[in-house]
């Protein structure tokens, strides 16, 4: 456990190193927030709220989604790299579990990335747009856990791409439609209570409402202790599916690796 | 401490291992050679676990599986000159300090440890750079140093001493015979260097196509395959007659004689005893054989 520990530390404090980049983070954080808040501004024109929804409540979501979603972006073609150059198997010979070290390292660049980049981002972003508080304390604290699931979700969708490597000459193009999707669907272009019905019911059965939307709405307090229950069971239910998933292909990798040597 | 018995092993189309089956003790450096694509880092690969023989048993260190065994990960370091173990896009210090915890080290000793390797692997200026800045050489010695954090039993060096200076290097050597006395390590060593090799190494295995062409002490590869001495005498006066000496060849210089004799067969001492007792020797130059020359001469015959 300390060695996983240290790997998130280590990736952390090796991010801060980064002068630059650091900047640049809160830059791209801010300009990508306020862009969406502009056009969405203008949409709302004079209105209060469409379909009881206020503008405020639109802010606060894309602060929330569009800053998590750069704030949880990571180099995806690690295991692609690793796999190409061979360098995988030395990887292996470290006397760690792979994926939970990579695991570390990507929730230590992530945590890195919330308080530098998205905390400073959206405190500009107050300073031209008013946001909503959260319901409560309580809200507030349970959904930093389900910030936590809904982070767990995003990383396993894109490990199981990135185990693709493993057959595939290149995942890029993958990673990249999948990123897509997720903007798409997850609400971070469009917040999920403009989608239409249809298309809400087919995202529901789908893992990328609770990737960034069920944060938001348990942030808001839209939903109820029972349905906070319910949305964050199924968060779980979808850690545990595409953790399975992951677990297959990468099983399947690893055996392709030792057994056929790349 | 590694044993392998009828290990085979295909990748693609090729054959790479054939059959290889040996036993290698605590405390022995033994040396891999082969030419390019014999099969040396497939089988450090397969002893590593990191590539599943097709068949045949495999041993190391009592596990049958170091792929699944994270204790005897712990035990084993495996520096290549190909593919890097640091981490690279930490400061080089950040990888040896994630060693310490990944190894679980008592992180007092580990640092007087560290300190030392520092010193004597002359990286103490690297460490706060990322590998990617560093050259091969430089590079080779942090890979050496996080290789060697953990005190492994078992350190497999595949071609680990690229791009070092030659008096680095040396010392280098030095400090892995200390270390093998020290720890009772097994330290398996590949290179195209056969210097290297001859100043590191008690045993060789030598590989061809995926077989072990020979598995023995560099004085018994020196024995069996170059027994050959040639020896050059700068002689005055008449020359002794040779037929009562089982020499092999002799051949008539300006100045001297020049005889090509099998040290098994007849030892230098008796053949300079032998000439002075006829004549006046001024000057001798003796050509022994040495590893290099030896494995050229093995693999020239068998291919």
């Amino acid at each position: 456990m300390r060695a996983y520990l240290e790997f998130a530390i280590k990736k952390f404090q090796n991010k801060m190193t980064y002068k630059l980049d650091f900047f640049m983070g809160i830059v791209n954080t801010t300009i990508t927030i306020a862009v969406y808040l502009c056009i969405y501004k203008a949409l709302y024109g004079n209105a209060t709220e469409i379909d009881g929804i206020t503008f405020q409540m639109v802010a606060t979501n894309f602060v929330i989604s569009l800053g998590l979603s750069s704030a949880f972006e990571y180099n995806e073609m690690f295991l692609q790299d690793r796999v190409k150059d061979g360098s995988i198997a030395n990887e292996f010979l470290k006397p760690v579990n792979f994926i939970f070290r990579l695991l570390s390292e990507n929730m230590g660049e992530g945590c890195f990335k919330i308080l530098f980049h998205f905390l400073p981002a959206t405190v500009f972003t107050l300073l031209y747009a008013r946001l909503c508080p959260p319901k409560s304390w309580v809200h507030f604290l349970v959904m930093l856990v389900s910030v936590l699931l809904g982070y767990l979700i995003l990383w396993l969708i894109s490990l199981i791409i990135q185990t693709w490597s493993f057959w595939l000459f290149s995942v890029w193009g993958i990673i990249t439609i999948k990123n897509v999707f997720v903007r798409i669907l997850s609400g971070t272009m469009l917040p999920m209570w403009f989608m239409p019905e249809a298309l809400k019911k087919v995202i529901a059965f789908t893992p990328f409402e609770s990737i960034y939307f069920t944060p938001v709405q348990i942030y808001l307090g839209e939903l109820s202790t029972m349905e906070i229950l319910h949305k964050m069971g199924v968060q779980l239910i979808w850690i545990g599916i595409l953790g399975c998933i992951a677990a297959f292909f990468w099983k399947k990798g690893v055996k392709k690796l030792v057994v056929q040597g790349g | 401490m590694i044993v392998l018995k009828d290990i085979c092993k295909k990748l693609g189309e090729n054959q790479v291992l054939d059959h290889i089956s040996f036993h290698i003790s605590p405390n022995e450096n033994v040396g891999i050679i082969g030419l390019n694509a014999a099969g040396k880092t497939t089988l450090l690969n397969v002893i590593a676990g990191v590539l599943k023989p097709d068949s045949g048993f495999i041993r190391v260190g009592g596990s049958e599986n170091v792929f699944e065994d994270k204790k005897m990960l712990r035990k084993l370091s495996y520096v290549s000159g190909m593919r890097h173990q640091l981490w690279e896009d930490l400061r080089v210090k950040d990888s040896f300090e994630n060693g310490i915890k990944m190894y679980h080290l008592d992180e007092k000793r580990a640092k007087v440890r560290l300190e030392e390797l520092e010193e004597l692997f002359e990286i103490k200026g690297l460490v706060h750079m990322r590998p990617q800045k560093l050259s091969l050489g430089e590079r080779m010695r942090c890979e050496l140093v996080y290789g060697l954090l953990a005190e492994p039993k078992i350190l497999m060096l595949d071609e680990a001493m690229i791009g070092l200076d030659v008096s680095v290097k040396y010392k280098i050597m030095e400090y892995f015979q200390e270390y093998r006395k020290k720890r009772q390590s097994t330290i398996l060593f590949t290179s195209h260097n056969l210097m290297e090799v001859e100043n590191l190494c008690d045993r060789i295995i030598l590989l061809d196509k995926g077989t072990v062409i020979f598995d023995g002490s560099v004085e018994r590869i020196m024995k069996e395959f170059a027994p050959l001495y040639r020896m050059k005498m700068k002689t005055e006066g008449i020359l002794p007659d040779f037929d009562d000496l089982p020499l092999e060849k002799i051949r008539i210089l300006q100045d001297g004689i020049e005889v090509i004799y099998d040290q098994q067969k007849i030892k230098t001492e008796q053949i300079l005893e032998h000439v002075v007792k006829k004549t006046q020797v001024e000057e001798v130059k003796l050509y022994e054989p040495d590893l290099e020359g030896t494995i050229k001469k093995i693999y020239q015959k068998d291919l």
